[in-house]
């Protein structure tokens, strides 16, 4: 279908397909197509700003959204959009700013105070993050915008292994989402499950597989389950309390040894060196090998 | 849908860019600043991680208390006879690096406070993927300022 013949209603519909699927290219082609005829249209310029933003150019799509709101300063999708991207490349003042005028137009929108405590959560304030989250569940009890904030919240707050009742209320309502899966990988990294967590990268990666992230997400994690990383396992699970803990046990270990006048004092010494430098040479000569 | 409950939700927190939290040094820097320039070096680096959070004034007391016990603790060894005392008690225990072996594990004790205070930021910093501050420079500093600091105060005491 030509371009003219095509309103911009059918094909915003069509590249919004497109992006859906992350075939960036193709949209891209229809959008130039349909921009030489619909220049200022505002949803596809909207469009545009999306495959900007998933080819990681954010700068293009922040320019792209501005020109929207230029000409239609009320256009709620290109602020919400911009509100989100503004906290992703951690400009938050100016984050604050447009989601605390856009609550104080759409107060009933619970995703907008979802949308201002991702900021606050980005900011590093735990507690206005969460109770806004709360607040955006207490007036849609479905919103899973505002459950990712609070599982986030949980993964960020909560000791490890524990529970979250977000997270497992959102595997429970939307188990094929890929943000949910995102989210269950990034508790199971903070956790220190790196096996499942690898399974569950895996599964992204193949729902995208264009996805830069996923892809290196699920390099690192190969690095990181790799049998010879095994030796490794406490300090990957424990992370510098086992570094700690490695210290003062072998510290006592060679001093009690020694008392003893027992040989095995100097080989616990040098099996303990040994492990040290494996700890630090071997990873990063593992992921060069692998990622060749 | 119901109204919004709570106002104070919607006053600003971010009025200016120096009211926004920066990302802390890794666990990594602080770690090795701690072992290698003992508790002075792990206080210091809480402050300098406390200042980056804008959360001074809450772990202010945490480094003080930190430095004062230490130094307490180096007066103490050095110039009581309960700590001359303990000082040869050590040594059979443990061998003649036994003072040495004591600041380390005590700065290790530092070092598991200020992760501990900063756990959340230190996980945020690594789910938003926050640029860290380069580690090299504050971490080498620290541990040269906390070793002289160190060294210091035993000559003074002693």
């Amino acid at each position: 279908m030509d371009a003219e013949l095509s309103s911009p209603d059918d094909r915003v519909r069509q590249i919004s397909e497109l992006l859906d699927r992350r075939r960036t290219a193709q949209a891209r082609a229809l959008l130039s197509e349909a921009l030489t005829t619909h220049p200022d249209d505002a949803e596809l310029l909207l469009q545009g700003a999306r495959a900007d933003a998933m080819d990681d150019d954010n700068a293009s799509a922040r320019e792209t959204l501005q020109r929207v709101i230029a000409r239609q300063p009320e256009h709620f999708g290109a602020r919400a959009f911009l509100l989100a991207l503004l906290t992703e490349d951690g400009d938050l003042v100016p984050a604050e700013q447009l989601a605390l005028s856009m609550i104080e137009q759409y107060p009933q929108t619970p995703d907008l105070y979802a949308a201002y405590g991702r900021v606050m959560l980005r900011a590093l304030h735990f507690a206005k993050a969460r109770a806004l989250a709360q607040e955006a569940l207490r007036m849609d009890p479905e919103s899973d915008f505002a459950l990712r904030v609070i599982a986030l919240c949980d993964v960020i707050e909560l000791p490890r292994g524990t529970d979250s009742a977000a997270l497992r209320r959102l595997l429970a309502q939307y188990p094929e989402d890929r943000h949910t899966l995102s989210l269950v990988v990034t508790a199971l990294i903070q956790s220190g499950d790196h096996r499942s967590a690898l399974r569950g990268a895996r599964e992204l990666l193949r729902s995208q597989p264009n996805d830069p992230h996923w892809l290196s997400l699920v390099q690192a994690l190969s690095v990181q389950n790799h049998w010879s990383m095994l030796p490794l396992w406490p300090l990957q699970r424990f992370g510098w309390g086992a570094s700690v803990a490695l210290w003062l046990g072998g510290v006592v270990a060679v001093r009690v040894l020694g008392q003893m006048n027992s040989p095995a004092a100097a080989w616990a010494s040098w099996f303990i060196l040994g492990y040290v430098i494996y700890s630090w040479v071997w990873p990063p000569l593992l992921k060069r090998w692998l990622l060749r | 849908m119901t109204t919004p409950l709570n106002p104070d939700l919607l006053r600003p927190s971010l009025s200016d860019t120096g009211q926004v939290a920066a990302a802390p040094y890794t666990l990594q820097t602080s770690f090795f600043s701690a072992f290698f320039g003992g508790p002075f070096a792990s206080a210091a680096m809480l402050l300098l991680n406390a200042r980056r959070l804008g959360r001074l004034q809450r772990d202010l007391v945490w480094a003080l208390m930190i430095a004062v016990a230490f130094a307490a603790w180096l007066v103490f060894v050095y110039t009581t006879p309960a700590g001359h005392a303990l000082q040869v008690k050590m040594a059979e225990w443990v061998g003649g690096r036994s003072m040495a072996l004591a600041e380390r594990l005590m700065a290790l004790l530092a070092f598991a406070v200020s992760a501990a205070l900063h756990r959340r930021e230190q996980r945020s910093a690594d789910l938003f993927g926050l640029k860290r501050p380069n580690g090299w420079i504050a971490g080498i500093a620290l541990i040269v300022l906390g070793f002289a600091a160190t060294v210091g105060l035993t000559m003074v005491v002693t």
